[in-house]
C-alpha cells in the first residue's frame, strides 16, 4: 500500500504535457493577441465615429463580427485542448495496481494472473488517480472471492489459475472500465436470502449491487486480511459517483463476475453539485454532500450558554449555532417569525449549524475559483452563477466550520473585495493573512529545473524496472524484459549519482550486480528473489521522492539480503531442475491423499498448507526439509509435500519445501510454532495458508 | 542472540553429552567445543564400547554424538542397535559425517537418528543443532 502512496504522491502534482499540445497553445495565444488588436481598433473607430457623430459603417461591424467569430472559436479551442492536456493514458494507473496485486494473489495463495487490457486508453487526469484505490478494490474481491481455490477450480474444469482482466475502453461519451474474474460467480439467491434475514423482506428484492454493497451482506464466508473490510464497494461507487458515472455489475455462476464502471467523459469546467440558499442579500451555495441536515428550528430550542454561545442539539449531538451572513460578514439576518431555515454542516473539524435566510435548493454549478491574486475570505471558495444569471459565492465547508467552532478566525478583510456590504475591518484580522509559510528545510542540492527533471526521469526509469521485474517473474526466461530492466537500473543508478544520493548509489550498484547474475544465469528467478528485488526498487522509489532532500539510508536487513543475493555461497550450483515457483505450485492429491484429507476434516481439524524457504547455508535443503517434515508431523498428520517425499528422501530438494497437513491448532498456535523453528533451520520464510474446508 | 548464548538458556544444568568417534582429533574437538557451551563430555572411539556405557548411564545422558564412518560398528548399525536396545530412552542422537548425501543422511535418519551435523563445523553449528534436538518437547 504504500507503493501505491509514495508513486502515486508523485503523479498528483505533475503531469506530462505533449509538445503539439503547447504547440496548440502557442497558436491559440497568437490568435488571442490578434483577435485584442482587432478590439484596439474598434476602439479607436468607435470613439473617432462617436466624436464625429457618424455611424461604425460596414468595415466596423465586420470587425465586431470577425471578433465575436474568433473569441467564440479561440475558446472553444482552449476548452478542447485543456482536456486532450489533461488526459492522460490509463496506464498510469495500472502501473500503480500491479504490484499491489501481485502480492496480494501470494498472500491470498491464489494462483491468478491479472491481464491489464486497453492500457493505453486516455482518461481525465484527476480521474486517473482517483480511480487507484476503487480498482484497487475491485482487483481484491476479483482474487480474494471471486477467483476460486485451485482445488475448486480443479473440480470445477477449470484452467488451475484463475484470471483477472482489467479493461479501458474509450467510447464517444464515456469511459468504461471493467474487472472481469473468471471465478465461481456471486451466490444471488444466498444474498438475497441474507438480505431477507438481515434487513427484511423488502430488502430481497433490492438490485444485486446494492445488496452486496451493504455491509455484512458481503459475498464473502469471512472477512480476510485483505478484502471485506477497510474500503468497500461503497468506496467505488462513491468515486464513480464523484464523477457522475455508473457501476454496473453480472455475474455468472461458475463462470465469474463482472463489475463495470462507465465515466462519462469530463467537461473543464469544475461542476459542484450544490445547495443553494440566501444569507442576507446574498446568494451562497456548498457541496451539498457536506450538508447533514437542513432543519426548521424553533427559536425557543436555541441554548445559550456562558452567555453568548448559542447551540442546539441535534441527534443527541450539541451542535454550536451561528448567523451565516453574521460569520461571514458581521451583517446580522433579518429577523424573522416562526421557524428559523437552520443548515447543519460537517466539516474536517466537526460539525456546526447556520441560521440562512432562506433555502433555494439543490443545483448543479459551474464553480469558478477566485483568482490567487485577489486575496480572499478562507470560506470562500470561488463564486459562481446561479439559474437566472445571479452571482453568488461558492463555500469552503472545511473553512466555514472550522471558523464557526473557532479554529480559525475568518478574515474580514478579503470579503470587502467580494461584498461590499462589509462592517469595520479588523486589524488584528489583516495581520492573518500575511504569509506564514517558513522556508522548508532543504536538503544539499539546490533545486532547479534540471534537478526536478533528473528527479523526475528517476522516478519514471524506477517505474519502469518495477514493470520489468513484474514481467520476468511470470516469464522468467524474457532475456530482452532482463536487459530492459538492466539499463533501467543502471540509468537510475546513474541519476542518482548526478544527485549526490551516495547510500542509494551504492545500493543501486548492489542491485544492478544481483540483476546482472540473473542475466548471467549465475542466479535463477525464484518468488522470494523476486520479492525481494522489487523491495529494493520500492525503497529506491521511496528514496527518490524524499530527493533532493536527504533520504534515509537503506534499512540494514534489506541490503545485507541484497548482498547476500550475490555472495558466492548464495549462488547455487543449480542442477538442471527448477525450484522457482513452490509456493505456488498445487498439490496434486492421489485419491488415497484426497481421503486422508477429508477425514482429517470429518475429525474436525484443520489443514494448512505450510511453505518454507530456507537461508542458503551448509546445511543441506534436503535435510532441514526433512526434519521440518518430522516436525510437522508431530503437531499434525502430513498429508502431502512438494516437492515429494520420495524426491526429498534422493535429496531433490532445493531451498523450499511445501508441506499439506492436518492438525488441531489454530493458525496462530501454528505460526508461533513455525516462528520458534525459525532460527533452528535457518527458515528464511515460512507461511501457513489454512485451506477451506471443501477445497479438497 | 548465537546459538550458543541462547542455549544456555534451554540447557539442563550439568548436561551431559556422549560422544563416539574413531578419531581422537574429533573427540578433541568435540570435548573442547562442547565444554565451552557448557557440557561434560564423555567419548569413546568405538560403538561396542559406547553402548556398554550407555546402558547404565542413559539416564545422566543428554545427548549422543556418533560418527558415521567407523571399524567395527559403523554409526548406521549403532543406530539401529541403540533403536533396539530395551533401556534406551529416546536421548537424542545426533549423527556427525562428512558423507553429507541425501542417502547417507536419510538412511541413517530413518534408522532413528535425530538430527545431522556434516563435518567440518563450528560452535554455531553445533550449539543450533543442540537447541534443535532439545528443542523437541
Amino acid at each position: 500500500m504504500t507503493e501505491v502512496a509514495t508513486i502515486q504522491k508523485r503523479v498528483v502534482d505533475r503531469m506530462q504535457v505533449r509538445i503539439e499540445h503547447l504547440d496548440t497553445l502557442l497558436g491559440l495565444a497568437g490568435e488571442v493577441i490578434i483577435t485584442a488588436a482587432n478590439l484596439q481598433d474598434l476602439e479607436r473607430r468607435t470613439n473617432a465615429t462617436s466624436q464625429s457623430n457618424d455611424c461604425l459603417g460596414n468595415e466596423g461591424l465586420h470587425l465586431i463580427k470577425s471578433c465575436n467569430q474568433a473569441t467564440r472559436r479561440i475558446s472553444q479551442d482552449l476548452h478542447d485542448l485543456v482536456m486532450a492536456i489533461r488526459l492522460v493514458e490509463i496506464d498510469e494507473t495500472f502501473r500503480l495496481l500491479r504490484r499491489p496485486v501481485r502480492d496480494l494473489c501470494r498472500n491470498l495463495g491464489r494462483d491468478a494472473e491479472v491481464v491489464f487490457e486497453g492500457s493505453s486508453t486516455l482518461i481525465d487526469k484527476a480521474l486517473a488517480e482517483r480511480l487507484v484505490d476503487p480498482l484497487l478494490h475491485l482487483l481484491r474481491n476479483a482474487v480474494d472471492h471471486g477467483v476460486e481455490t485451485t482445488i475448486d477450480r480443479k473440480r470445477a474444469d477449470k484452467t488451475l489459475q484463475g484470471q483477472v482482466v482489467v479493461t479501458a475502453n474509450d467510447g464517444e461519451n464515456e469511459t468504461m472500465i471493467s474487472v472481469a474474474d473468471d471465478g465461481a460467480g456471486i451466490d444471488e439467491e444466498a444474498v438475497r436470502a441474507r438480505a431477507r434475514d438481515l434487513l427484511g423482506e423488502a430488502a430481497a428484492d433490492r438490485p444485486l449491487l446494492d445488496l452486496i454493497c451493504e455491509p455484512g451482506l458481503s459475498t464473502a464466508g469471512q472477512v480476510t486480511g485483505t478484502s471485506g473490510r477497510g474500503v468497500g464497494l461503497d468506496l467505488v461507487r462513491t468515486v464513480v459517483d464523484d464523477f457522475d458515472g455508473e457501476l454496473t455489475l453480472s455475474t455468472q455462476p461458475g463462470r465469474g463476475t463482472t463489475f463495470t464502471l462507465r465515466v462519462p467523459k469530463l467537461r473543464a469546467v469544475n461542476i459542484i453539485d450544490a445547495l443553494t440558499l440566501r444569507a442576507g442579500d446574498s446568494l451562497y451555495a456548498l457541496p451539498i454532500d457536506k450538508v447533514t441536515a437542513n432543519i426548521g428550528l424553533n427559536p425557543a430550542d436555541v441554548n445559550t450558554a456562558f452567555d453568548r454561545e448559542r447551540h442546539i442539539t441535534h441527534q443527541e449531538r450539541i451542535v454550536p449555532l451561528h448567523d451565516l451572513q453574521g460569520l461571514l460578514d458581521n451583517a446580522p439576518l433579518e429577523d424573522t417569525d416562526g421557524l428559523l431555515p437552520v443548515i447543519i454542516l460537517r466539516g474536517r473539524s466537526g460539525e456546526a449549524a447556520f441560521v440562512v435566510s432562506e433555502f433555494l435548493g439543490p443545483q448543479k454549478l459551474v464553480n469558478i475559483p477566485l483568482d490567487e491574486d485577489l486575496g480572499h475570505h478562507r470560506a470562500v471558495a470561488g463564486t459562481t452563477v446561479f439559474t437566472g444569471g445571479k452571482l453568488g459565492l461558492t463555500l469552503d465547508v472545511d473553512a466555514l466550520v472550522a471558523a464557526a467552532l473557532g479554529d480559525t478566525a475568518p478574515t474580514r478583510t478579503d470579503l470587502e473585495v467580494l461584498s461590499p456590504a462589509t462592517a469595520t475591518t479588523d486589524p488584528a484580522d489583516e495581520a492573518d493573512i500575511a504569509p506564514t509559510s517558513e522556508p522548508e528545510a532543504q536538503g544539499n542540492l539546490v533545486i532547479g529545473e534540471d534537478t526536478g527533471q533528473l528527479i523526475d526521469e528517476l522516478i519514471t526509469n524506477l517505474g519502469k524496472l518495477q514493470d520489468s521485474l513484474l514481467t520476468l517473474e511470470s516469464d522468467a526466461g524474457n532475456e530482452d524484459e532482463l536487459n530492459h530492466a538492466f539499463r533501467r537500473l543502471h540509468a537510475a543508478k546513474g541519476h542518482l549519482s548526478v544527485l549526490e544520493a551516495e547510500p542509494q548509489t551504492a545500493f543501486a550498484h548492489h542491485l544492478e550486480t544481483a540483476l546482472d547474475y540473473l542475466r548471467a544465469g549465475r542466479l535463477s528467478i525464484t518468488p522470494q528473489r523476486m520479492d525481494l528485488l522489487l523491495d529494493c526498487v520500492s525503497y529506491l522509489v521511496e528514496s527518490a521522492n524524499t530527493l533532493p532532500g536527504l533520504p534515509e539510508s537503506p534499512p540494514a536487513e534489506l541490503l545485507s539480503q541484497l548482498v547476500d543475493l550475490t555472495a558466492s555461497d548464495a549462488v547455487e550450483a543449480e542442477d538442471g531442475r527448477d525450484y522457482t515457483s513452490l509456493a505456488r505450485q498445487p498439490f496434486d492429491l492421489s485419491a488415497s491423499a484426497q481421503l486422508q484429507v477429508l477425514s482429517a476434516l470429518k475429525r474436525g481439524e484443520r489443514t494448512y498448507e505450510t511453505f518454507f524457504e530456507f537461508e542458503a547455508g551448509r546445511q543441506p535443503g534436503f535435510l532441514a526439509a526433512y526434519l521440518l517434515l518430522r516436525r510437522v508431523g508431530k503437531a499434525g498428520t502430513v498429508l502431502a509435500t512438494l516437492p515429494d517425499v520420495s524426491d526429498l528422501e534422493q535429496g531433490r530438494c532445493g531451498r523450499e519445501v511445501k508441506i499439506l497437513w492436518s492438525t488441531s491448532q489454530d493458525e496462530g498456535e501454528v505460526d508461533t510454532l513455525f516462528d520458534r523453528l525459525t532460527p533452528l533451520y535457518n527458515l528464511r520464510e515460512h507461511r501457513s495458508i489454512p485451506t477451506t474446508i471443501f477445497s479438497y | 542472540m548465537s546459538h550458543s548464548e541462547s542455549l544456555q538458556t534451554s540447557l539442563p544444568n550439568g548436561a551431559q553429552a556422549v560422544v563416539i568417534d574413531d578419531s581422537p582429533t574429533m573427540r578433541r574437538i568435540f570435548e573442547r567445543e562442547l565444554n565451552s557451551l557448557g557440557i561434560n563430555v564423555k567419548s569413546y572411539n568405538d560403538g561396542n564400547e559406547a553402548l556398554e556405557a550407555l546402558e547404565g548411564t542413559i539416564d545422566e545422558t543428554t545427548l549422543i554424538f556418533s560418527d558415521i564412518q567407523m571399524p567395527s560398528m559403523d554409526g548406521f548399525e549403532l543406530c539401529w542397535r541403540l533403536q533396539q536396545a530395551p533401556w534406551y530412552d529416546g536421548t537424542p542422537l545426533v549423527m556427525v559425517s562428512t558423507m553429507s548425501d541425501a542417502s547417507s543422511v536419510i538412511r541413517v535418519l530413518k534408522l532413528g537418528a535425530d538430527d545431522f551435523i556434516p563435518k567440518p563445523f563450528n560452535r554455531e553449528d553445533l550449539a543450533q543443532i543442540i537447541e534443535r534436538v532439545l528443542s523437541h518437547d
